[in-house]
């Protein structure tokens, strides 16, 4: 009986593993452990044989099945995944996407906010007579510096860190780039505002990026003077925030200009009273500005004795959180739609 | 940067103005103030108090209580300290005075003794680092009168000017610059502190000699000797002083002249004349790979586009940066060298950013200073080191070169050009 069951493992094992799929798997199952199987037979006739012979039988049949078994089970299972990654080859859905007929749609874009407050910004000058210009944001050091009166080893490049590439250009620190290039195309008298992103070389916190927007803004005419340019800066503040808004220049110094002021508007959250958005003086500082200083007037072909101009530069994030009481200059460029969708 | 009222009232008179009208005046029309700050607010409210009586805690043995008369009425506090005796004249801390750091002064009871105040060491005052007793104040003392007028110099107010915004101006890196600004807002004369007929009293006994050798890299360079100098702790004026302008006191010297660069506007920098090898001072352009070790230990391989100050033993100092660890004065020096130069800008800048080393020496040359203030730096602080060593004299006169005297510019406006701007 030993031998029989040695040979009934032997060929069991071999078919298992000659078994192509499930079904011929099943087959040989049946035909080993069926009801009429080679192994369910041999133990029925276990109780024919003697006492002593039985239980060692008995237990030599039952390491077989136990065997026969595993076997099966092995390759049961390795069957299966074989034929689940064949389905997957030829019959695959894409269970991610809208299934027909549901309400889930995808998303459609939105107007960022800066986009939003830069087409407004547009509209209000271009109605003041302003043309729109654009230039690159990657730029020289002509443009970005030396053109505006700000020489190479000069300590104000201090005053704005820079991404340099390694051929020597850079990313440009602000839109005032766009001045010298403007003069290159129009001749005065004109009227140009510059927007566009510019970048600087600093560590991120609730009020740094290295990367914001800005407009820049210039006037070239016959005899332009602050007055002009206290006109044209209320004029805007009235448009953006609908409402007269107090100002009050201070000086400041940019090389591109001079005289060089500091524009503070009176604190909208407090009125001017004193709060902690504007540290208690009643005041924030809002744009730089000034007249554009003469040597960057000849750098565009200009000759400074026949014009003058005033230029300023408005930060769009900061006005931004201004208008809305935006507390983290980080969110604009996050990528969070949540924060993009509330305006 | 810091501005010390305290040293601008020395130039310009500021009865009446606050603090704060004066940030704002200067807000409005020169540069932009970031902050004001109280040196030592906590003396408004500490007294001059005379001890009456000095009386054993009955329940402790290190503690006393003292009686104290405070000019209108009597009180009693607990005190600690060993050395305070009947008729001394002391600094009493009345309650609610705040010290900072959440040590605010109140009534109260000390082992079941009532007591109204605290008694204070120099330390806790903030005048100096003695904290093994408290200040005794000289007998002739009124009583009851606040320490910040007792002590106006360490009661000042100091204003943080915005870097940024002066920049363009080389002028306004010091007080007199400023000085000159604030008697023009208010109308007010403005005193020099140098006094020129001071060079009368230099001597010249020493044979110091300065060479240019590079007038584009260095237009100016005037030195002063020496001699009878005793290098100690500066007194209690200077220190508070130079603590006002954001430095530590270091010793009477350094603090001259870094009390001299706030003041005038020029850096500074003192030798000790024995350590100098020979009677020739070169200013020079570093040789490529040349070494020199710096004040603070950094050891360079200079680049040839340094500017050095040597001497026949090769660099002393890396000129308008830092001086040279091989010429510092020390405890024992007797006679100084004392350096007033002017450095073409960009080269100072290049190496200050080369080394990463933006001293406040390198941060004021890189603006392009006048070559014309050096004399007036080395008078003052000739004027300054008298007082705190009076038995130091000059021995040379102001040895000066100046190869290329730099020439006058002269600036043409009228009212009609500052209406057509406005």
């Amino acid at each position: 009986m030993e031998e029989k069951l040695n040979a009934i493992l032997a060929e069991t094992l071999e078919k298992i593993k000659g078994s192509a799929d499930l079904k011929s798997l099943d087959d040989v199952r049946v035909g080993v452990l069926g009801r009429k199987g080679s192994l369910t037979l041999v133990l029925r006739s276990l109780g024919e044989l003697a006492p002593e012979e039985r239980g060692r039988m008995g237990k030599k049949a039952n390491e077989v099945k136990k065997q026969i078994e595993t076997s099966l089970d092995e390759r049961t299972s390795a069957l299966s995944e074989a034929g689940i990654s064949e389905l997957l080859k030829k019959d695959w859905i894409d269970v991610t996407l809208n299934a027909p007929g549901t309400t889930r749609r995808p998303a459609a874009g939105h107007i960022h906010p800066i986009s939003r407050l830069q087409y407004e910004i547009e509209d209000i000058f271009t109605s003041m007579g302003f043309q729109i210009l654009d230039g690159p944001e990657a730029e020289t050091e002509h443009y970005n510096f030396e053109a505006l009166n700000i020489p190479k080893h000069h300590p104000a490049r201090d005053m704005q860190d820079t991404f340099w590439t390694e051929d020597g250009n850079l990313l440009r620190t602000h839109t005032s780039a766009i001045q010298v290039r403007g003069m290159e195309k129009v001749r005065p008298p004109f009227r140009v505002v510059g927007p566009g992103r510019v970048f600087r070389y600093e560590t991120t916190d609730a009020s740094h990026e290295n990367t914001f927007y800005q407009v820049e803004g210039m006037m070239v005419d016959r005899d332009i003077s602050v007055s002009n340019l206290i006109f044209f800066m209320k004029q805007l503040l009235r448009e953006i925030f609908k409402k007269d808004v107090k100002i009050r220049l201070r000086p400041g110094f940019f090389p591109f200009v001079e005289p060089g002021f500091e524009l503070d508007i009176n604190c909208l959250i407090c009125g001017g009273s004193g709060c902690p958005v504007c540290k208690q003086s009643g005041w924030v500082e809002l744009l730089p500005c000034g007249l554009v200083h003469p040597n960057v007037l000849r750098s565009g072909g200009i000759d400074p004795d026949e014009w003058s101009g005033f230029a300023f530069g408005l930060g769009l994030n900061r006005l931004i959180m201004m208008r809305y009481g935006i507390n983290d200059i980080r969110h604009f460029l996050s990528g969070d739609v949540r924060f993009v969708y509330q305006f | 940067m810091w501005l010390s009222l305290n040293i601008l009232s020395g130039m310009v008179d500021l009865k009446g103005v606050s603090p704060e009208e004066l940030a704002l005046k200067l807000t409005m029309s020169t540069a932009e103030i970031d902050s004001i700050e109280h040196m030592n607010r906590h003396l408004a409210t500490v007294i001059s108090a005379k001890v009456l009586d000095v009386l054993k805690h009955p329940d402790a043995d290190k503690l006393t209580l003292v009686d104290l008369d405070t000019g209108t009425g009597k009180t009693r506090v607990v005190c600690g300290a060993p050395n305070h005796k009947k008729g001394d004249i002391v600094a009493l801390a009345l309650p609610g005075t705040d010290f900072g750091g959440g040590m605010i002064i109140k009534k109260s009871k000390i082992r079941g003794q009532d007591s109204a105040g605290m008694l204070c060491s120099e330390k806790e005052l903030g005048f100096s680092d003695d904290h093994s007793g408290i200040m005794v104040l000289p007998p002739e003392t009124r009583l009851g009168a606040p320490l910040s007028e007792l002590f106006p110099e360490h009661s000042d107010v100091r204003l943080e000017i915005d870097n940024k915004s002066i920049t363009h101006r080389p002028d306004l890196w010091c007080h007199r610059g400023f000085a000159r600004e604030i008697g023009a807002l208010l109308g007010r004369p403005v005193r020099d502190p140098v006094d020129h007929n001071l060079v009368k009293e230099f001597k010249s006994t020493d044979n110091l000699s300065v060479r240019i050798e590079n007038p584009d890299a260095a237009p100016r360079y005037t030195g002063l000797v020496m001699k009878n100098v005793a290098i100690k702790e500066s007194p209690a004026w200077l220190k508070a002083a130079v603590t006002s302008i954001g430095m530590r006191p270091i010793n009477n010297i350094v603090d001259v002249t870094n009390y001299v660069m706030a003041e005038i506007g020029e850096p500074m920098h003192a030798f000790d004349r024995k350590k100098l090898r020979g009677s020739e001072i070169i200013v020079r352009m570093a040789a490529q790979g040349e070494p020199l070790m710096t004040l603070d230990g950094s050891k360079y391989e200079l680049s040839a586009e340094d500017i050095v100050i040597a001497d026949a033993g090769g660099p002393v100092a890396l000129a308008g940066v830092m001086g040279g660890g091989n010429s510092e004065i020390e405890d024992g020096t007797t006679e100084i060298v004392l350096e007033a130069a002017n450095f073409n800008p960009v080269n100072i800048r290049k190496t200050a950013q080369r080394y990463n080393q933006r001293t406040e020496a390198a941060i004021r040359f890189e603006k392009a200073l006048s070559p014309e203030v050096t004399p007036d730096a080395l008078i003052r602080c000739y004027d300054l080191i008298r007082q705190c060593c009076p038995e130091a004299e000059a021995v040379t006169g102001l040895v000066d070169a100046y190869p290329v005297k730099m020439k006058e510019i002269t600036v043409k406006t009228s009212t009609e050009i500052g209406r057509a701007h406005v």
